[in-house]
């Protein structure tokens, strides 16, 4: 009995690690989350250097693209946007309206361990931040073992916010491709 | 002439002395390396020993490193290639890492579109900068195996059949039939001269001097059974030190009696 319980555990625990792994929203479903009524145009906003070293004061590391893809209804936007966790890029998307995030989370997540950052008791915490000069507006407590996980979603949080004031600011860098 | 018989303490502190010798003409080589090695890491900051990398010549030396793989594209006028399937370059600039093998690239309009098996990377005319990257969190139907022109549009042919990719609006739509004309991007062989280069740019940026002190100081350098050699050496020196006090203890005891009881 003891050797059953014992496997039981060690199951658990390897489905806990591999388990943290996996894709858990495509980009069609997040626009849908994002925009219920389905009505949102997809642009380009393209950065250009001001943005780019803004963009890298936000992640302490390059922004190696030149143009990030979003979508927008009004003063609604959405964002599919990259951070790399302990060494793994995570996936996550964020819909900002009227400068402040309206939902948040995590579309892909492939690193072993961390992962807690998908479920709703972490993601929650998001909603209704803006930008507050370099910082969010409000506080989002961390995980204990999720760390660098909880670090690179702060910095997609603040970079989606950067990035819709730059859209907002009279459409600047704005386009269709 | 009358045999000498030694006291049996003498007989032990010669046995402990002829052994703490040998033991310690075998380990002082290794004594040496540690101790080298030791204080060079120590000191990996100051030093930048960390920042240093091995050229190619002496990775071969130390590591047996041979020149990576290598996939070419040609574009136009420029080459695309994939060094040990991970870093792709533009002639010999290292443009960005690709997640998976490079698999196909073309021109798409004003841009260079670069297919890796789990990544779709779209550059600049002139190839230099990354404009955008897009993966299965984007619906890149991965992994991808093979990247053509279609109709103005991108073909990429992978496990989940064939899709043609409307890059703007980034749709993904199945294609049923099977084009027989496609141009499917294929590779060249990377020319020499390129290869010598990335050769030498790519080995250059894979080991530290730290890592080589780190394996020398470990006994890695020499594979799995250097390790051992090493635990051996360990075992090595804390014979000296257990030869080294006995003899210092017997010795003492010696004189503390020679002495009439006086340490």
């Amino acid at each position: 009995m003891k050797w059953f319980g014992l496997g039981m555990i060690l199951m658990l625990l390897a489905g806990a690690v591999h388990g943290q792994r996996g894709s858990f929203m495509s980009a069609r479903e997040f626009q849908a989350l994002a925009f219920p009524d389905n009505q949102a145009a997809a642009k380009f906003l393209w950065l250009n250097g001001e943005q780019k070293q803004q963009a890298a004061r936000i992640l302490r590391h390059d922004f190696n693209s030149l143009r990030v893809r979003y979508w927008r209804n009004g003063d609604r936007t959405a964002w599919i946007l990259d951070e790399v966790g302990k060494e793994q890029p995570i996936t996550m998307g964020a819909v900002v309206e009227d400068g402040r995030i309206a939902q948040f989370a995590v579309l892909e997540f492939r690193e072993s361990r961390g992962g807690e950052i998908r479920y709703p008791f972490f993601t929650r915490q998001f909603h209704g931040l803006s930008l507050s000069g370099k910082t969010l507006s409000g506080s989002v407590d961390g995980i204990t073992g999720a760390t660098l996980s909880v670090r690179a979603a702060r910095k997609i949080a603040k970079l989606a916010l950067f990035f819709h004031q730059q859209v907002m600011a009279a459409g600047a860098g704005e386009s269709d491709q | 002439m009358k045999a000498i018989n030694k006291p049996s303490g003498s007989k032990i502190r010669l046995a402990f002395w002829r052994w703490h010798r040998r033991v310690g003409l075998v380990a002082a080589l290794f004594v040496l390396l540690l101790a080298v090695t030791g204080i060079l890491l120590n000191h990996t900051a100051a030093l930048r020993l960390d920042r240093g990398k091995l050229s190619p010549q002496w990775l071969e030396v130390f590591y047996g490193l041979d020149s990576p793989v290598m996939v070419s594209y040609r574009l136009e006028d420029s080459w695309f290639s994939q060094v040990a399937g991970e870093a792709i370059y533009q002639e010999a600039e290292l443009i960005f890492n690709c997640q998976g093998p490079l698999v196909g690239a073309l021109v798409y309009g004003r841009f260079r579109v670069l297919a890796c098996e789990q990544q779709l990377v779209v550059l600049t005319s002139d190839g230099s900068q990354v404009v955008e990257r897009l993966s299965a969190s984007h619906g890149l139907p991965a992994p991808v195996r093979g990247l053509a022109p279609c109709d103005n549009q991108i073909c990429l042919r992978g496990d989940a059949g064939l899709h043609r990719l409307d890059l703007a609006a980034l749709t993904w739509t199945p294609v049923s039939e099977n084009p027989a004309d496609l141009a499917w991007s294929t590779p060249v062989a990377t020319p020499e001269d390129l290869r010598r280069r990335l050769g030498e740019i790519h080995l250059g940026q894979t080991i530290s001097w730290e890592r080589l002190l780190l394996d020398m100081h470990s006994g890695r350098i020499l594979g799995s059974w250097g390790v051992w050699l090493m635990d051996l050496m360990a075992i090595l020196f804390l014979l000296l030190a257990v030869t080294g006090v006995a003899m210092w203890s017997m010795g003492r005891r010696k004189r503390v009696r020679a002495g009439g009881g006086k340490a």
